[in-house]
C-alpha cells in the first residue's frame, strides 16, 4: 500500500465517522485513502481510548498503547479478514497492549497504590465554559463507576464507549463469552443503580 | 439528576487523536521483510520484577536479543546481534527519526538510552534487506 502517494491525492470530501461500512472504510484505508483513516479514527479512538483507561494506566501510557494499537492497525489493514470487526480487533490490541503494559510497570515501579483507578476526565480540549453542572455530575458518575469492580469498569466503558461494538466483538476483546456479557451487564447497571441510590441519584441516563 | 453517557468524557486527548491518525504515515514506507518477535519477557508472568524487559526477534540469517532496562531519563536499550556485524539495528519511532544503535565488533549494541513510547526494531542486512518488527510500547 502506497499511503504516502495516495495522501497526496486524498479526496476534500469527509466521511461521516458514524455511518458507512466498516468494510467499505477498511477497503478504502487500504488503498491509502486517508480520509477512510481518519473516518476509522474518529469511530474508534473513544474505544481504544477507553480500552486503556481502564487497565489502571496513566494517561502516558494510555496514549502510548492507543499509538502502538493504531500503528499495528496500519501494519495489519492487509490482514484483517472481517473488516466489520475492526472495532473488536482495535479492542483486543489495545487490552493486550494495556495487560503488557500494566505488567512492565507494575514490575518495573511497584506501588503501594496498585488499586488505585485513574479515572479523571481526559485532558481534552474542552472549552473554558463547559457546563460546570454537567461536569459535576460525570465526576460523580465516575466516582460511583469506580467503586464497581474493574470488570464492570471495564465492560460498562466498551459498552458505552461512541463506537458500538456488537456482543461478539466485546466478547471476543474482554475474553467473555457472548451469552455472559448481557447478564453481566445487567449486574453491573444494578450495582451501579444501587450505588447511585444512596447518593440520591435515580436516573441515570445513558448508561441504563 | 442526570448524568451524561460516560462515553463522551472518555474520549481521548486531541493529541492522542492527532497520534492515531498521524499513524497512517507511518506504514512501511518499503516492503520491508518481517521481523519476528519470538520471545518477551513481559509476557512472562514468571520473570522477576526487577529483571530488565528481554526481547528476542529473529530475521533470516540473523537473530537479536534487546534488553530493555528503566532509568529515571528514559529507557535504556541494549543487547547483541548474532552473527555479529551482519547487520545495523535502529529503533524507528512515530513521526520522529530513527535512532541508530551502533555495534561492537562482537555484536554487542552500544547502550542507548531512548525515550519510553511506541517503537520498532529495524535491521538492515550488508546485502540493503530491510526487516521491520511490530511496532511495540517500549
Amino acid at each position: 500500500m502506497d499511503v504516502h502517494g495516495a495522501q497526496d491525492h486524498v479526496a476534500s470530501n469527509t466521511i461521516d465517522a458514524s455511518s458507512g461500512s466498516l468494510t467499505l472504510l477498511v477497503e478504502r484505508a487500504r488503498r491509502g485513502d486517508a480520509t477512510a483513516w481518519n473516518a476509522l479514527v474518529d469511530r474508534f479512538a473513544g474505544l481504544v481510548w477507553g480500552v486503556a483507561r481502564r487497565h489502571r494506566l496513566s494517561q502516558s501510557d494510555a496514549a502510548d498503547v492507543s499509538q502502538t494499537t493504531w500503528l499495528r492497525l496500519v501494519e495489519h489493514l492487509d490482514r484483517i479478514e472481517d473488516p466489520e470487526r475492526v472495532g473488536g480487533w482495535l479492542a483486543t490490541t489495545a487490552r493486550h497492549e494495556a495487560l503488557r503494559v500494566l505488567r512492565i510497570s507494575d514490575r518495573q515501579l511497584p506501588s503501594a497504590h496498585d488499586d488505585f483507578i485513574d479515572l479523571l476526565p481526559a485532558e481534552d480540549d474542552a472549552p473554558v465554559d463547559a457546563d460546570l453542572l454537567a461536569e459535576e455530575r460525570d465526576r460523580e458518575l465516575w466516582e460511583l463507576i469506580a467503586m464497581l469492580p474493574p470488570r464492570c469498569q471495564l465492560l460498562l466503558s466498551v459498552l458505552t464507549a461512541e463506537s458500538r461494538l456488537s456482543y461478539v466483538e466485546i466478547g471476543q476483546a474482554l475474553e467473555m463469552p457472548t451469552g455472559s456479557i448481557g447478564p453481566t451487564r445487567a449486574r453491573c447497571l444494578e450495582h451501579l443503580r444501587r450505588l447511585a441510590a444512596t447518593r440520591g441519584i435515580t436516573s441515570v441516563h445513558g448508561v441504563s | 439528576m442526570e448524568i451524561e453517557s460516560p462515553g463522551a468524557v472518555t474520549y481521548p486527548p486531541g493529541l492522542v487523536v492527532v497520534a492515531a491518525r498521524h499513524a497512517f504515515r507511518e506504514h512501511s514506507r518499503a516492503a520491508a521483510k518481517p521481523l519476528s518477535l519470538v520471545f518477551d519477557s513481559s509476557g512472562d508472568g514468571t520473570a522477576h520484577e526487577s529483571s530488565p524487559r528481554l526481547l528476542m526477534l529473529t530475521g533470516d540469517t540473523f537473530d537479536l536479543i534487546l534488553t530493555v532496562g528503566t532509568t529515571s531519563r528514559g529507557k535504556t536499550l541494549g543487547g547483541v546481534v548474532m552473527p555479529a556485524a551482519t547487520v545495523a539495528v535502529g529503533i524507528r519511532r512515530p513521526l520522529r527519526a530513527t535512532i541508530a544503535l551502533p555495534a561492537d565488533d562482537a555484536g554487542v549494541l552500544a547502550e542507548t538510552i531512548l525515550p519510553c513510547g511506541t517503537a520498532c526494531v529495524v535491521v538492515e542486512s550488508t546485502t540493503g534487506e530491510t526487516y521491520q518488527s511490530d511496532w511495540l510500547t517500549l
